[in-house]
């Protein structure tokens, strides 16, 4: 009987042995995912700001000249240009502008001037237009240049009284 | 020999027990059978419960970031490291020159955020001029101890949301293109 039970501990003491070699199991493979993700193009955006400092929204915005009431004057504002895009190629714009001057009628017109003026060196003028490098990949806000409308009256001209009217069109042209 | 002794005396044991139980006469039928244990993880495809090795997610650049459905399945007691290595984003270009990355920003398991075994975000010692060093600093970087594993009692199957998110000022600011990035998961014995 006593060697009975001694046969049965040896008998439990090797299943017990056996499970603790069989635990570990032998691990899996390493797994792997791929996440896949686009950051879109975008073409660029031209933005204006007033001569204090506001951006102006939309595609059109007001400027208004007050005609001192003097013989001879010369009024002048200023607007800033800049860009912002995120290309895939680099690419060469022309920002150009056609002026349109200020007139009352057709027998009362001031004279309306412009000139551009640029501090960044990617940007050169030609032609009363500034040209662009635009650059590959992501550009922030990216000064471009300034534009004085300068609107001017000679003492020997004289213009009739009221409202007084003319339009500055910005055209970008790129290479592609 | 010693070897031989042991066998010997072990035999001499056995022998009577079954012996003894010959004399008597009596009968005796077992059943033994046995469960084979499994230890299986992957990507969990919910329509059949089924795992994948592989997985592969798209528009993963999103506001809201990409969930990975991580699945481990085991009939054993045992205690496991999920370890999972990130890559950043990387700008797929056709030289691979210049080629922009994007940060992960953040990796989360059923909500609960992971931070990479080594996260240099705020050791400033981190910005040092060896490169050794600092080669090792951004390889550990992505390396995460995504789950902390024990197995339970009457459960076989352990569901896993792993949440993660690219950094959104980089993504705001990276250039135009393709990115990818791979997630690799291996399980570790703890013990």
């Amino acid at each position: 009987m006593r060697m009975k039970r001694i046969g049965a501990i040896l008998l439990i003491f090797l299943c017990i042995a056996s499970f603790a070699f069989c635990a570990k199991l032998s691990l899996p493979t390493s797994l792997s995912a791929t996440m896949n993700g686009d950051v879109t193009q975008k073409d660029v955006f031209i933005f204006l700001y007033d001569e204090t400092g506001v951006k102006q929204a939309g595609e059109s915005t007001t400027i208004e000249f007050a005609f001192p009431d003097l013989d001879e004057w010369v009024v002048s504002h200023t607007v800033t240009f800049s860009y912002s895009s995120n290309l895939l190629f680099s690419k060469i714009g022309s920002l150009s502008f056609d002026v349109s001057p200020l007139q009352h009628d057709a027998n009362n017109v001031v004279r309306t001037t412009l000139s551009i003026k640029t501090t960044n060196p990617d940007v050169k003028i030609k032609n009363d237009a500034f040209i662009i490098d635009f650059p590959k990949g992501f550009s922030g806000e990216i000064f471009l240049g300034t534009l004085t409308i300068t609107a001017s009256k000679p003492a020997s001209q004289k213009l009739a009284a009221g409202e007084y009217k003319g339009s500055v069109a910005i055209n970008l042209t790129s290479s592609y | 020999m010693k070897k031989l002794s042991s066998l010997l005396i072990m035999l001499l044991i056995l022998f009577p027990a079954i012996a003894d139980d010959a004399v008597s006469h009596s009968a005796e039928a077992k059943v033994v059978s046995s469960v084979s244990g499994y230890l299986l993880h992957g990507f969990l495809t919910k329509a059949d419960n089924s795992l994948r090795d592989t997985t592969t997610i798209d528009n993963a650049l999103g506001e809201n970031g990409v969930d990975l459905n991580y699945t481990i399945k085991t009939n054993q007691s045992c205690n496991l490291m999920v370890g999972a290595v990130i890559t950043p984003f990387k700008q797929e270009t056709d030289s691979g020159d210049n080629a922009a990355s994007i940060l992960i920003d953040s990796v989360s398991v059923n909500g609960v955020l992971v931070t990479p075994k080594y996260d240099n975000r705020y050791d400033f010692q981190a910005f040092t001029f060896d490169t050794t060093t600092t080669a090792m600093a951004v390889d550990q970087e992505n390396h995460y101890e995504l789950i902390d594993f024990s197995s339970e009692i009457g459960k076989t199957q352990y569901d896993y949301v792993i949440h993660i998110t690219a950094n959104k000022y980089q993504v705001e600011q990276a250039p135009a293109g393709h990115y990818v990035s791979s997630v690799a998961l291996s399980l570790t014995y703890k013990d």
